[in-house]
């Protein structure tokens, strides 16, 4: 009988595995940051948005979407 | 009209939000923050602007009178004429989201927008909205993941990563985010499943069984959620037509109020011109149906009933803890 997730005395995710594909994924600098405590991942991604910040049509609206066409 | 620039700093923006979350707690509403916010939050690095929040629907008007008192440098909100619907209980019930936004109004129109704020009602996908035990005015990470199931390729690896951070926390509802396949195949081979996850997920039984097809089959859930994310809001675009038509013709007015006046009056022409529910459930069940056999025409002889029937938002009010 297997044990549930729950009640499982081993890790199921391996944080190697885990971090692999965090890097390969997200890559190394992005990776990196969601690796640093919390606060310093808020400064970390300030930093990073803020140099790449302008223009704004790169960050606004998020995905580009500016609504549907009117008729 | 004040029209000077204001900062795009994130931390600036940052700092905002974290205001209005403060406040919106202050008076004892069960707002839950999602998205790129809770991702940042949830260990996972991620480029975001704006801010979702879900709300109790009933507290819409409480909400309104949030933004209405917010400013950053002489800056207020304003209610977006682009989407959206009012912020108000009828249309929020419906499914739809309400966004707002702070900045510049240059002729009438939103042309500089700083700072986005999107709110919820009812969360897509997401059958009961519960906040992370932890931090309770986040959404769950199981939450978070539902809502990343959208037609945005770089959101899936965000469900991916909350799903593998679940099982790591002993988390079993993890499992119905993770797309990586090996380790899918990997958990089911060494901790047992519960059915109710293997009927909401039925690719797990690949999963369990070993069966190579898994990696096949992910990508075609990945498809099936795509087409039905594409539908959803296409649904919604065309139902905002006839709404966003009256809203353009009193732009410059509209934008020229404070946001609670601008709502009322945009509750006014809502009324008359947007739908409340564009998708019942019947309609849900002809997309979700739809949905399959367009992701049966790109994976050939894939058995449909390995596909998820997903909720099209949650019935009931934030659940608090």
């Amino acid at each position: 009988m297997k044990p549930t997730i729950e009640n499982s005395p081993t890790r199921l995710i391996s944080k190697a595995d885990y971090q692999r594909e965090l890097r390969e994924v997200f890559g190394e600098e992005l990776a990196a940051i969601c690796n640093l405590p919390y606060e310093e991942r808020l400064k970390a991604i300030a930093d990073q948005q803020n140099s790449f910040d302008t223009p704004r049509d790169k960050v606004w609206p998020a995905e580009g979407y500016t609504g549907p066409d009117l008729p | 009209m004040n029209t000077k620039a204001i900062t795009t700093d994130w931390n600036t923006l940052h700092k905002l939000y974290k205001g209005i979350m403060q406040e919106i707690q202050d008076r004892g509403i069960k707002g839950l923050t999602t998205g790129g916010i809770a991702c940042v939050l949830y260990d996972l690095a991620s480029s975001t602007k704006d801010c979702d929040i879900i709300i109790p629907e009933d507290r819409a008007s409480d909400i309104a009178d949030i933004l209405t008192k917010t400013q950053i440098n002489g800056q207020h909100f304003h209610l977006t004429l682009k989407y959206g619907a009012p912020l108000h209980s009828r249309w929020l019930q419906g499914g739809w989201s309400s966004h707002t936004f702070i900045g510049n109004i240059e002729n009438g129109i939103d042309e500089v927008p700083l700072a986005r704020l999107d709110f919820f009602g009812r969360a897509p996908r997401v059958p009961v909205t519960m906040p992370d035990p932890q931090n309770p005015q986040y959404l769950s990470r199981d939450g978070v993941a539902r809502m990343k199931k959208t037609r945005r390729e770089r959101d899936w690896a965000f469900a991916n990563f909350l799903g593998q951070q679940m099982v790591d926390r002993r988390e079993s509802e993890g499992v119905l985010h993770i797309t990586n396949p090996q380790k899918l195949m990997e958990i089911c081979k060494n901790a047992e499943i519960p059915p109710a996850l293997v009927y909401e997920r039925p690719i797990l039984q690949l999963a369990i069984d070993g069966n190579p097809e898994l990696e096949r089959y992910i990508k075609a859930e990945k498809e099936f959620f795509t087409q039905l994310d594409n539908s959803r809001l296409l649904t919604y675009e065309t139902a905002w037509i006839p709404y966003g038509t009256a809203l353009h013709k009193e732009s410059a007015k509209l934008l020229a109020m404070d946001l609670e006046t601008q709502n009322l009056a945009m509750v006014e022409i809502a009324q008359q011109e947007l739908q409340t529910t564009p998708i019942n459930t019947y309609l849900w069940d002809t997309l979700v149906n739809e949905a399959k056999e367009k992701t049966s025409r790109i994976f050939q002889n894939i058995d449909l009933e390995l596909l998820p029937t997903p909720v099209a938002f949650s019935k009931e009010k934030n659940q608090s803890i």
